[in-house]
């Protein structure tokens, strides 16, 4: 160990370090400074930068010894004793974060680059921050953030140096209070109410602890003793485990145990995934594997050590006798039985098949003018949030219970089934979530490796913490998205669609850790989209390979409308008709609603066509095809991609008992007005950045007549929060947020019965109205209708919860004391929203790069409840479905070994790759959900799937070539590019 | 992932570095490469010998015929010294295009050239100008061209690289630099061109040198192959032909990044650019 002394934002610490222990590490566990976050330990990210001499470095490649006398500024340093700084207060009123886990990198990046550059330009500081990665905003309000700090910064150095005041105009501690953002121009429907709880967009009350480095995501808590869990993972894709020698690790001071899937065995119960599903096989999954690993990264060994470092090494010395066995890659092989078995307890890697049929298809077709095939292939992706997966377990061996510290969306579920895993009772069971840092649907299980270090916990009677490393998260968490899709269309002559075949499969990967039909199915499900569609036939096929297993990834159904709006567009080629008519042909219109589509469901208050035509005029498409005429006789190939979408939100338990799942889609609330006055609500939904305290709030506030600021909301804490089923599905905002607000409401009453008595029996003005009909309840106060608006009565909330706490002889009579109520609310089995999206691009044909030059959605998610949060959703799920179309991929050679371990490799998008987008919104409220409020978070992967690939094979449509796999990397599409000649077009 | 166990040291004065030095050894410099792969354990060594105390590492000698940079000289003050800037600067404008801001802090110039990936910019434009590097060991000293040093094993065991000398370019001097990267954060170069070109008084070219990283095991540079194009008017015809004796002097891979071909394509497309920046400048140094 070696002394070091280094300069923290101006105070001292003396530590004690390894030489190899990392800054990163030294300021977070020496020094206490969690705000700085380790996202790769590669130095790709950025989440760890930290100031050393005021210049920005990358505190995971560098030594804590190399600080030694040095002065280090971290995102802790930031802010100012009177609270935010300009930059982070930019950041907080333009929404320019979620998560926040890879916010600390973002603002000491920026506060470098404006210290040397106050006057940079919006494409200066999208450069800057290009070193920072974000899997959550799609960064542009990143760089509205930075666009309006660097304005604030330049305004302060001009008028430093014409020694003039302070700028007030856009300064500091300015909360933007409008209802659009800077790009939108304006909503197109209804006006969201702006005065009002509901549909305002207030600043995240979230932002704060983000922002200052004083957030609490799991690496953050501190848990003294904590011992640390690292994993043995299987070089091989498919091998039979001889032997596991641990003796090596023997003697290794700081390691405690080194512990196999027997261990596990003994200790919980295997993962057993057969719902009665037609078509699908049971399988069962063991908690860690004893007989053979299934694909490069399964967990096959845990060592527990007093340090992260000296669990790593003993790991390398845990010796592994494999033999190695043929690995099944090939869904081909898998199909026709060649390939290697990857679980021998079923005959076949097939794991699931459906057909379906709906209508006579088989007529539609032999009457057919003509008949349209198309073909789509997504590639593997993983979810790649910016915070790992990762726990702490702790077990109080007094009162036999577990509290388990994790990140997962569903605190509820999780724990039902943490505790049936470990054989404990529900309730020896805590699960508590914090702040998040992403998840997009990696974190919706009970992990392996979080089980086994909850096992652990119990059986070494220690806490016992697990941080994942990237190179684990992208070769061994979770992915999705290996989708393909074979259709056949067939048509009329003017385009009209009669019907359609499809064969859809998937490659689920080496486990079943969802019913292997879970996301295949709501691809089916969703391919009709908005067109008129009667006769509709598929085949789906799901097998298993010896890759990282599947799961849902926001939007699981992403495909569906590339596969629809790409079948569109090749109706048109092949008819040579314009691609707008042919939608103008098929597309539902409100006046058909409700509409039941072919698979059974049922669509109403949806608004495809305006959506779609909204956007078409918001962007000048006439003049846009006279543009892309123009260019390309100058050589430039420009191309639009039009996506039309409707997407399934908030399931509710009716979808879930038609689908064969078993579990609910209901949400629950309570909310509490203590006996001051104050005002407290949780629900059971769990965000990783989606700002659901504040949305929460907002939703408890105009359903109970407070100011959203004067509402708590506690969200993650199982022995706090009802039981409600998770964040999952593009769910929270209408099951959860309609959950607060019913329950909201319902303690409102309460509150209005109590206020009929004192407000009746007080002499206060107006006292005659004993009925209570005009009562109501205005930011806190009891208030009377009068005249068409509101008069106040001096009675405030504070003395209702007074009488109904302390006071109960004044109550109504047989009324309990107290205010709380407690709800729990089961939304219908769909609530569809829709959106439309347009992309235009520009493609270097020789290098290959696709430039985005515009992207435009228009959006009718129904009432919002806070637009910025609502923007925000629709930014990062367009970049993370741009990501998909254009970079992102995991790769495996022929022999099963992952290519793309790193962030290096696997390809997310830059604040360089993000493209401007602009969003209309058409709020047309659902008639069946309180408020009117529909999902929304998923639609953005849909479209923008859709929209980039269509975009780019119109820009290259000349070379007479059709994009049908992903992704279309640059270097990729040039190949395929190089030799062609671009038809000239006509005049 | 955390690296293994190593030992640390830092001397302060190239003496003790030299005197401290066994086999085994690793220097660390900027650490931008060597940490990472040591978090990885894809690398590990008994010791870690940081050489970023060592005050005569650092220099930055602007002379009238040449300049001459400390092996730590850093990506950032290489990008943005206005006496660099001034004297070398296709350099600067390389540097400002490695990584980003917080691994430019940190890198330096001889730990790029040690680490000598084959895409880098900067040991490309020590190849381009012909550069030398000053390597000092326990027993030896020696000077030898950077281009030597970019293949396996150029440098000894014991062997540090001390400084790198650059001719200085003249105001007559056209330059331009381009190169395509991989997307994302990481954002690494896939293939650089870099060039600079004279012109003499009748607007034929005069001088010329060219080299191109990302395509083949180390730099190359067009050498003396420049030779047949001198005399010449750099037309577009002209630049074909620089770009014809690039591509076929690369020897490109395919990897999981890009297609042999597809770097070859890049050579050629880059080729174009910079000799396009590089006569514009010269014609705006002559007029």
């Amino acid at each position: 160990m070696t002394g070091v002394e280094i300069n923290v934002n101006g105070r001292q610490y003396g530590l004690e370090v390894e030489p190899r222990t990392l800054l990163s590490d030294a300021l977070r566990d020496g020094c206490g400074l969690t705000g700085t976050h380790v996202g790769c330990e590669h130095g790709v990210c950025g989440a760890c930068t930290v100031l050393i001499e005021g210049r920005p470095v990358r505190s995971c490649l560098m030594l804590a010894v190399q600080a030694d006398g040095q002065d280090v500024t971290t995102v802790e340093g930031l802010a100012g004793p009177d609270g935010l700084n300009p930059l982070q207060e930019a950041f907080r009123a333009e929404h320019g974060l979620q998560c926040g886990f890879c916010t600390p990198g973002i603002l000491v990046t920026l506060t470098a680059h404006l210290a040397d550059h106050p006057d940079a330009t919006e494409a200066e500081l999208r450069h800057a921050v290009s070193g920072n990665l974000c899997r959550c905003t799609g960064y542009q309000n990143v760089i509205a953030a930075a666009v309006r700090a660097a304005r604030s910064a330049s305004a302060r150095s001009a008028s430093a140096q014409s020694d003039e005041t302070e700028p007030t105009a856009t300064g500091p501690g300015e909360t933007s209070t409008a209802p659009t953002g800077p790009t939108a121009t304006g909503p197109v429907g209804i006006e969201p109410a702006t005065t009002g709880p509901l549909g305002t967009a207030i600043t995240r009350r979230e932002d704060h602890r983000l922002l200052s480095g004083t957030a609490t995501f799991v690496d953050d808590i501190a848990l003294p003793g904590a011992l640390h869990a690292h994993f043995v993972r299987s070089p091989h894709a498919h091998a039979s485990i001889v032997t596991i020698d641990t003796s090596t690790t023997r003697g290794i001071q700081g390691v405690v145990g080194v512990f196999t899937g027997a261990d596990l065995a003994a200790w919980t119960v295997p993962l057993r995934v057969a719902p009665p599903i037609d078509g699908l096989v049971p399988l069962e999954t063991e908690s860690l594997p004893t007989a053979k690993v299934r694909f490069v990264g399964d967990p096959v060994a845990v060592v527990v050590a007093d340090s992260r470092y000296t669990a790593e090494d003993a790991a390398a010395l845990v010796r592994v006798e494999y033999e190695v066995l043929q690995p099944a890659l090939d869904l081909a092989a898998s199909l026709e039985g060649r390939a290697p078995l990857v679980d021998e307890t079923v005959d076949s890697n097939v794991v699931f098949r459906e057909h379906f049929s709906a209508g006579d298809a088989a007529t539609a077709f032999a009457g057919a003018h003509r008949v349209v095939r198309t073909r789509f292939s997504h590639q593997r992706m993983t979810h790649a949030p910016m915070e790992t997966r990762g726990c702490a377990a702790v077990w109080d061996a007094g009162r036999a219970e577990l509290t388990m510290y994790t990140g997962t969306q569903v605190p509820h579920p999780y724990r039902t089934q943490l505790a049936a895993r470990l054989r404990l009772a529900e309730h020896q069971v805590r699960v508590i979530v914090q702040d998040v840092g992403g998840s997009f649907g990696q974190k919706l299980i009970v992990h392996r490796e979080e089980l086994a270090v909850a096992a652990l916990a119990r059986h070494l009677d220690r806490p016992v913490r697990w941080r994942e490393d990237r190179i684990e998260n992208l070769t061994a968490a979770l992915s999705a998205r290996e989708d393909s899709a074979e259709v056949e269309t067939a048509v009329t002559a003017d385009g009209r669609i009669l019907a359609v075949r499809a064969r859809l499969t998937s490659d689920f990967g080496a486990y079943a850790l969802f019913p292997a039909n879970y996301m295949l199915r709501v691809v089916a499900m969703m391919l009709p989209n908005a067109y008129r569609l009667a006769d509709y036939e598929y085949d789906m096929t799901v097998v298993l390979s010896n890759k990282i297993p599947a799961s849902p990834m926001r939007a699981p159904m992403a495909i569906c409308t590339w596969v629809t709006e790409g079948t569109i567009d090749a109706i048109a080629r092949d008819l040579g008709l314009d691609p707008v008519e042919v939608r103008e042909r098929n597309m539902l219109r409100e006046s058909e609603l409700p509409y039941v589509t072919a698979v059974g469901e049922t669509y109403e208050d949806i608004t495809p066509y305006r959506t779609y035509r909204t956007a078409l005029d918001a962007y000048g498409y006439a003049e846009f095809r006279r543009r892309q005429h123009a260019d390309r006789k100058a050589g430039i190939y420009r191309g639009l991609g039009i996506a039309c979408l409707v997407e399934p939100t908030t399931y509710g338990s009716a979808f879930y008992r038609s689908a064969g799942i078993p579990g609910s889609g209901h949400e629950s609330a309570w909310v509490r007005i203590d006996p001051s006055g104050a005002v407290v609500a949780s629900v059971g939904i769990a965000p990783a950045g989606q700002g659901h305290e504040t949305t929460i709030a907002q939703a408890v506030a105009a359903g109970l007549g407070v100011r959203p600021e004067d509402v708590a909301v506690r969200l993650g804490d199982t022995e706090v929060a009802p039981y409600g089923m998770g964040t999952r599905g593009a769910r929270s905002g209408t099951a959860g947020g309609g959950a607060a607000l019913l329950a909201a409401q319902r303690l409102k009453d309460k509150v209005l019965a109590i206020a009929r008595e004192q407000v009746g029996t007080s002499g206060a003005p107006g006292s005659g109205a004993a009925d209570g009909s005009g009562l109501d309840v205005r930011d806190g106060e009891i208030v009377r209708a009068k005249d068409g608006g509101h008069v106040g009565t001096g009675v405030a909330l504070a003395d209702i919860a007074r009488t109904a706490y302390l006071d109960p002889l004044s109550l109504p009579p047989g009324m309990e004391p107290g205010l709380v109520a407690h709800l729990a609310y089961d939304p219908p089995p769909m609530t569809y929203s829709n959106a439309a999206h347009l992309c235009e691009v520009v493609v270097d044909p020789v290098t290959g790069q696709v430039r985005i030059e515009r992207y435009l959605v228009a959006e009718d998610a129904g009432t919002m409840i806070n637009p910025k949060v609502v923007e925000g959703q629709i930014h990062g799920a367009v970049m993370l479905g741009t990501g998909g179309v254009l970079y992102e991929g995991v790769s495996y050679d022929a022999e099963g070994n992952n290519l793309t371990p790193t962030f290096r490799d696997y390809v997310l998008p830059s604040a360089q790759e993000a493209p401007r987008i602009e969003v209309l919104h058409c709020g047309t409220p659902s008639s069946r959900t309180p408020g009117g409020m529909k999902g929304m978070s998923e639609g953005g992967v849909m479209g923008s799937i859709a929209a980039v690939t269509a975009a780019i094979n119109d820009a290259i449509a000349p070379f007479g070539l059709v994009m049908e796999d992903l992704p279309i990397t640059a270097p990729r599409l040039s190949d395929l590019l190089a030799g062609r000649t671009a038809a000239l077009p006509t005049e | 992932m955390k690296p293994a166990p190593f030992d640390y040291a830092r001397p302060r004065h190239l003496a003790e570095l030299l005197g401290t030095l066994v086999d085994g050894d690793v220097l660390l410099a900027g650490g931008q490469s060597l940490l990472a792969d040591l978090n990885e354990r894809k690398r590990s060594s008994r010791r870690l010998v940081d050489i970023n105390g060592i005050g005569a590492l650092q220099r930055l000698d602007v002379g009238p015929d040449s300049v001459v940079l400390g092996a730590l000289t850093r990506h950032q003050t290489l990008a943005d010294s206005p006496e660099v800037r001034a004297a070398v600067p296709v350099l600067s404008c390389a540097a400002a295009r490695v990584g980003h801001a917080a691994v430019r802090t940190r890198g330096t110039l001889g730990g790029s050239i040690a680490n000598a990936d084959p895409a880098a910019e900067l040991p490309g434009i020590g190849v381009l100008l012909g550069a030398s590097a000053q390597l000092r060991s326990p027993d030896s000293s020696r000077r030898v061209d950077v281009e030597e040093l970019l293949h396996p094993r150029a440098i000894g065991e014991q062997e540090v690289i001390v400084a790198i000398e650059l001719p200085r370019m003249t105001s007559r001097d056209g330059w331009g630099f381009r190169e395509v990267s991989r997307p994302g954060a990481y954002a690494f170069a896939l293939v650089t061109v870099a060039a600079t070109l004279r012109l003499a008084v009748d607007g034929t070219v005069s001088a010329l040198r060219a080299a191109v990283t990302g395509a083949a095991p180390a730099p190359y540079a067009l050498g003396d192959a420049a030779g047949e194009l001198i005399g010449r008017e750099p037309d577009q015809e002209w630049f074909g032909a620089v770009a014809d004796l690039l591509v076929g002097r690369a020897d490109p891979v395919t990897d999981l990044y890009a297609s042999a071909a597809y770097r070859r394509r890049l050579i050629r497309h880059l080729t174009h650019e910079v000799l396009a920046d590089a006569l514009q400048r010269a014609r705006e140094a002559m007029s």
